[in-house]
């Protein structure tokens, strides 16, 4: 009995020492040593930059695990099956990036390997690295990526066109975005005064987008101004302007004032313009 | 004699055989646990071939192509699942990998119950170039299912082994043989293809001459006839020659349209004076096929039998006839045709318009581009665009002035393209007017041409209008890059050209 007991033991023991060492003694020696991603927008990819040293003597292959490389308008992140990028790769679907279905193979010393990321809304996300070896945790990190919110701004311009019978104005607007994200469905709101008559003559609404560093025409039509206004000396003109679809036509002694009003999210601009501007008079 | 006993005692021992026994199970766990992780991914993916999901047996299929080498013997294996759609997957995947490797396994899986998996297996085989499967993909026309068959004729016509040809000719028998079926992505087709359409084109990818006489039988064919001239085409030789040029008779219209067409592909001096001829056949068909066609015999001999029939031809009375003339005399470069091609500038159709001016710009000479220059103030503003593309392929600096005027044209796509080509003809001439169009274009496609036009042609003034764009916080985000990177390359000495923007 005692024999027995002394046996089952030292199986015991010997169990768990053979199990030990296989689980910490055979694990690669692989450590995360610097995480950064340059700045980036909202719906553009960035690059998060991976530095893994490899503190053995061999090559080790491992995996990598990315959570919130990528997340949605509604806040959902998606898994990672291919996202670890080649230096010289430019696009998430170019050669250059690799399976995650693969491993990745880590030679002794410091290793750069990049990841695709992506956010359709501007936040701060905490992107966490883990690197795996045979489903053996080796090193975890995380880093906070921040995404950084457009900053809207517009622009009215004009040009005029003198005629015998009526000046006519063309009207340009733009929106201009200073900031890195972009910004879509910018709900857009067009209000024409007749400042003699203190009456709103024409009003619109419409959605634009912008891109990030980015402006947008606000038109209707490529090529064409954003609206039209008239001043008549006599008669007006009959033009109907087409394809413009904001057509303000008026009198001499009319002034409009437009305003343009912008928003998204929190953000709210505007600008306006006066046609004619007082020195036009005439 | 004394340890062989100790040993023999300690092997008896019951408790010593159970230490073997768990330092075998810990060998064989230890093993499992260890397992290489690539491979049991693979088998994962190739389980999920299986998936009633689309999506994710698409998306498998996807990574395991994406795998390679490593998924070809799991895929291998897959060939003898029991799910036919692992089994359809895994011949279509071994086809995209293409390791020859798979050959064999995919050789019998022609004989697979499922038609899918025969299907493409068939395919693949064509993929994977496997000239050892050309006798059972000939077995495998006789298969009872037509998409089989037409995805078999396909390989075949990848492998463009001339044992193919006689069963090729047979199978253009079929009855089933025009039916027709919808174009798939993985296909050279994206419209409508049938068993006889790829049987045709497969006997020209044979290059076999004992292919000729069933291809100019189809050249009566109105369905198939097009492509059998192409097919004739590429097969060539002598032995087309003589038998081709007894059909330029033939009394068929569709014959001698399809015939005609051969032309484009080889160039046979006996024909020409039968196709000059065939300028005046009564059928608009044939006229533009043999304008078309003899626009491709450029030896001075054959030219000088052409170019006077093509010339007369600019006054047939239909549109495409002439058009099919002006093309040929471009191609042939005809000096006498310049004023007649300018004058075509001003027709009212499009086409024929269009043709003038892509002409004019083959000839890569002054008159020519005197020609086109002229033409600039045509009311049309896509004339005007065309003209502006030719005289830039034509790349002669008269046009830098003429240009110059068209950056302030009233189309965006005008000015766009006069900026392009100012950029093309290399004349600094052009760096100051861009800079002023600068100031007030406000398109900003048009802005950029006019900053890479910038780029191109370099100097001082132009780096300093580029540092200004650059930096424009106000300025459309790609003219702005644009600048930055013509910035980069003239700063370092380089030259910038049309590829430094993309």
């Amino acid at each position: 009995m005692k024999r027995g007991a002394l046996i089952s033991v030292s199986v015991v023991l010997l169990v768990l020492v053979l199990g030990g060492s296989w689980y910490y003694g055979n694990g690669a020696d692989v450590k995360i040593t610097d995480i950064y991603a340059s700045p980036f927008g909202a719906n553009d990819p960035g690059k998060l930059n991976i530095t893994l040293q490899n503190n053995g003597l061999k090559p080790v292959d491992v995996w990598l695990e990315i959570e919130n490389a990528f997340v949605d308008e509604n806040g959902v992140s998606y898994s990672t099956p291919r996202l670890i990028i080649s230096d010289n790769s430019t696009g998430p679907w170019d050669e250059g990036s690799v399976s995650l279905q693969k491993p990745i193979k880590l030679v002794p010393g410091n290793n750069s390997v990049k990841v695709w990321l992506g956010y359709q809304l501007p936040g701060e996300y905490p992107v966490k690295v883990r690197v795996v070896q045979n489903g053996r945790l080796l090193d975890e990190d995380t880093y906070l990526v921040n995404v950084p919110f457009p900053e809207l701004h517009l622009k009215l311009e004009n040009e005029l066109e003198r005629g015998n019978t009526s000046d006519v104005y063309k009207v340009y607007a733009y929106l201009i975005n200073y900031g890195l994200s972009s910004a879509d469905k910018v709900s857009t709101n067009l209000t024409v005064t007749n400042e003699r008559t203190g009456k709103i003559v024409f009003t619109s609404s419409e959605f634009y987008s912008v891109g990030g560093k980015d402006k947008s025409a606000l038109r209707a039509w490529p090529g064409y101004p954003y609206a039209i206004v008239e001043i008549a000396h006599g008669k007006p003109s009959g033009d109907s302007y087409k394809p413009i679809p904001i057509v303000i036509v008026g009198q001499n002694g009319d002034r409009f004032l437009l305003n343009i009003t912008s928003r998204w999210q929190d953000q709210v601009t505007s600008a306006e313009l006066n046609i004619p501007a007082q020195e036009e008079d005439r | 004699m004394k340890h062989m006993i100790e040993r023999d005692e300690l092997f008896s021992c019951k408790s010593a055989k159970l230490l073997i026994l768990m330092f075998l199970l810990f060998g064989i766990c230890a093993g499992c646990l260890d397992k290489d992780p690539v491979e049991a991914r693979v088998n994962t993916l190739v389980q999920s071939l299986g998936d009633e999901d689309e999506r994710v047996s698409s998306l498998s299929a996807n990574e395991l192509c994406a795998i390679g080498e490593p998924a070809v013997d799991p895929l291998i294996k897959a060939l003898k699942d029991d799910n036919p759609q692992v089994r359809s997957l895994a011949a279509q995947n071994l086809g995209i990998i293409g390791d020859k490797k798979a050959t064999n396994s995919l050789i019998k899986a022609l004989k697979d119950p499922v038609s899918e998996v025969r299907m493409n297996a068939a395919f693949s085989l064509g993929q994977l170039q496997a000239v050892e499967a050309v006798e059972p993909l000939i077995e495998l026309l006789k298969d009872e299912n037509g998409e089989v068959i037409r995805y078999t004729v396909i390989a075949l016509g990848m492998l463009k082994d001339p044992r193919a040809t006689e069963p090729l000719c047979e199978v253009l028998k079929r009855d089933d043989a025009s039916i027709s079926y919808d174009g798939d992505s993985d296909m050279r087709y994206t419209g409508n293809s049938n068993i006889r359409s790829e049987a045709v084109f497969a006997l020209g990818e044979t290059g076999d001459p004992r292919a000729v006489d069933t291809l100019l039988d189809l050249l009566a064919d109105k369905e198939v006839g097009r492509s059998a001239a192409s097919s004739l085409g590429r097969i060539k030789g002598e032995y087309v020659f003589g038998k081709l040029i007894k059909l330029l008779d033939s009394k068929n219209p569709t014959t001698r349209t399809n015939a005609v067409a051969v032309y484009e592909y080889i160039q046979d001096p006996a024909a020409v004076p039968i196709l000059v001829r065939m300028l005046n056949d009564q059928v608009p068909e044939v006229r533009i096929g043999a304008a078309y066609s003899l626009g491709h015999f450029n030896e001075s001999e054959e030219i000088a039998q052409t170019e006077q029939p093509l010339i007369n031809a600019l006054g047939d009375s239909k549109v495409e006839v002439q058009a099919a003339a002006a093309g040929s005399l471009g191609r042939i470069e005809s000096k006498k045709a310049i004023p007649l091609l300018a004058e075509l500038i001003q027709s009212k159709d499009s086409t024929l318009c269009e043709t003038a001016i892509y002409s004019l710009a083959r000839y890569k000479d002054p008159e020519a581009a005197d020609a086109l220059i002229a033409a600039l103030g045509n009311e049309n503003w896509h004339i005007r665009m065309k003209i502006v593309y030719s005289l830039r392929e034509v790349g002669d600096t008269r046009a830098v002035d003429p240009l110059i005027s068209l950056l302030g044209d009233e189309s965006s796509g005008v000015r766009k393209g006069a900026a392009t080509a100012l950029g093309s003809l290399g004349d600094r001439r052009a760096v100051e007017p861009l800079i002023k169009a600068l100031e007030t274009e406000r398109e900003s496609d048009v802005r950029i041409s006019e900053v890479q036009a910038l780029g191109i042609l370099g100097g001082p003034e132009a780096i300093n209008c580029l540092s200004r764009v650059s930096t424009d916080k106000d300025e459309y985000n790609y003219v702005r890059s644009s600048a930055e990177k013509a910035l980069v390359i003239l700063k370092g000495g380089g030259t910038v050209n049309p590829s430094s923007f993309y």
